[in-house]
């Protein structure tokens, strides 16, 4: 694209589902501290080649590669590992947890170079004052309810903390699976507004149903439609291609605000 | 009637009968928590540390130097199962991990015949000292197992909710594959709780075999109060089973004072009774599919 190195990429993907080809010969390149976006309407297979992406699905065909190394055959664990850290559509916090707890789960893991009585042997206190820690708490916001149970959070604030977790780790790269789905307007900005911070500095993949949502945040969309990707470019230029014109009132009916025909 | 001088240490006998049973329980509780299985190999390092114990004991004259050789004892015995058993089975449905744990079970009984012979054998008690609590006298050895089951409980809270390991744990009994999501490897996670779970079951067969006398079925002969009581506290949680090892421990104690068959009656009879209540045990959370 513009020589950025590559970071993820994907060959000639497909995934079948029984009869169903839910990704059908995908070819994807993700750069760079690039922030690009997937979109899609439900069932064009964004979730599926996210899954992909991310080792929760095996491809049929095709392979995936990571800064250069195969790793279509890797545990997610693994992938992890080389950097690659994804968020769930459902949230993936834990529950009977602190805010604070959560997050020492994610920091700690990602400085695994800690000794074992360090791990053992660490205490509240210093979990608490562990500065990436406490400086992540104000980044999204969290400081007010670090000592509460994620079981008694708002989803907005879930959400939050889930992405805080993600960054925590300290990854390459950060992939979103639908971070704004089910979220009032306001948490939607507070989110934007966290990663916009990291703009420039991280490569993040977002995968969106809404794209109204995204739109000014990214610097490149990709339309997937019955498992094939139909456009790829700027949000403009993705919008004004004749077959996501075709297709696009199926993925968001905010359409008309992009200026763009819906038949 | 019931003779009311001999309720002190009716009491204290259901505590240390709780004692034992909560640290024969409590890995059993840990493992289906985190993994889904039911591990009654559990029964088998129960086993295992009463006849470490004896053995030790013979030899050096020292029970409390064979309750630690039996519980390193168990606790590899316990990762051992785990790498060569469980690992292959973790995907499969929960009642295959229970049908082969049983059979680790029956095989490691034939493996203690083999070696120890079907005759039960008498350990000392390490400690004969007496103390009178309220003009009874009570053994000082039964309120040592008391103790240790507490000081056990207290390390396991402190593990789980004060060290990252024990806090992955925690986060593994809710989501596993979310664990493994933040990258953390949760099949060590597992091995490390098999090796709890085997250490302290073995931790329980050394200390209670004083008070019985070890033999080849003593694991077998625990197995149905260790499922009773994994039901009554709830599936997973650990202040459950502690409640209900102390619960089951006080029916079989005093029940035996009012009526000698009761004491093998009665615990089901209460099993029955809290499950009409509450389905899910007196602290579980509904039972979670992973």
């Amino acid at each position: 694209m513009d020589g950025r190195a590559e970071t993820i990429r994907a060959d000639k993907v497909t995934k079948r589902f029984g009869g169903l080809t839910a990704v059908d010969q995908v070819s994807y390149v993700l750069h760079e501290n690039e922030v690009a976006g997937i979109i899609g309407s439900n069932g064009a297979g964004k979730t599926t080649f996210f899954n992909l992406l991310t080792g929760y699905y095996l491809p049929d065909e095709g392979t995936i590669s990571y800064c250069g190394e195969d790793v279509t055959r890797m545990t997610p664990q693994q992938r992890v590992a080389r950097g690659m850290m994804r968020t769930f559509q459902l949230t993936s916090t834990f529950d009977n947890l602190s805010v604070v707890d959560n997050l020492g789960l994610a920091y700690f893991r990602a400085h695994k170079k800690s000794g074992l009585m360090q791990l053992l042997f660490n205490t509240r206190k210093s979990q608490r004052n562990e500065p990436k820690i406490v400086q992540t708490m104000d980044t999204f916001d969290l400081q007010d309810v670090r000592d509460r149970e994620v079981k008694n959070l708002s989803l907005g604030e879930k959400r939050r903390l889930e992405i805080a977790m993600a960054i925590l780790v300290d990854p390459k790269v950060l992939l979103l699976d639908e971070p704004l789905a089910g979220l009032a307007e306001s948490e939607i900005q507070s989110i934007l507004g966290v990663l916009r911070k990291h703009v420039g500095h991280q490569t993040i993949l977002i995968v969106e149903h809404k794209l109204s949502h995204v739109q000014d945040f990214l610097q490149r969309l990709t339309v997937m439609h019955e498992g094939r990707i139909i456009a790829d470019g700027t949000a403009e230029e993705a919008l004004r291609h004749p077959e996501v014109r075709r297709s696009y009132w199926q993925i968001d009916v905010t359409a008309e605000s992009a200026g763009v025909a819906t038949p | 009637m019931i003779d009311l001088s001999l309720l002190p240490s009716g009491i204290i006998f259901g505590l240390s009968l709780g004692g034992i049973f909560f640290l024969t329980t409590v890995g059993l509780s840990l493992c289906f928590g985190l993994m889904r299985v039911i591990s009654l190999d559990q029964m088998l390092y129960y086993a295992l540390g009463g006849y470490m114990t004896y053995t030790i004991s013979v030899l050096t004259g020292n029970l409390w130097f064979g309750l630690v050789v039996g519980v390193v004892v168990g606790a590899v015995a316990g990762l051992a199962v785990e790498r060569v058993v469980f690992l292959r089975i973790y995907a499969r449905d929960i009642t295959f991990s229970m049908i082969t744990s049983f059979g680790v079970l029956i095989g490691g009984v034939g493996v203690i015949k083999y070696f120890w012979g079907l005759v039960p054998r008498p350990v000392t008690e390490p400690i004969t000292v007496q103390v009178n609590l309220l003009g009874t006298y009570i053994p000082v050895y039964r309120l040592i197992i008391i103790a240790i089951a507490l000081g056990v409980y207290g390390g396991i809270w402190l593990f789980l909710n004060r060290t990252i390991v024990g806090k992955a744990i925690r986060a593994g009994i809710e989501n596993v594959e979310h664990v493994e999501g933040l990258g953390i490897n949760v099949y060590r996670l597992f091995s490390i709780t098999f090796m709890i779970a085997g250490g302290l079951s073995a931790l329980a067969g050394g200390l209670n075999a004083p008070l019985i006398m070890v033999d080849p079925q003593m694991g077998l002969e625990v197995m149905a109060f260790a499922f009773m009581i994994v039901i009554i506290g709830g599936l997973g949680s650990i202040k459950g089973t502690l409640v209900s090892s102390f619960l089951v421990g006080q029916v079989v104690s005093l029940g035996s004072l009012f009526y000698a068959p009761l004491a093998q009656m009665a615990p089901f009879a209460i099993m029955v009774l809290i499950l009409l209540l509450k389905p899910t045990g007196l602290y579980g959370s509904p039972l979670l599919k992973r």
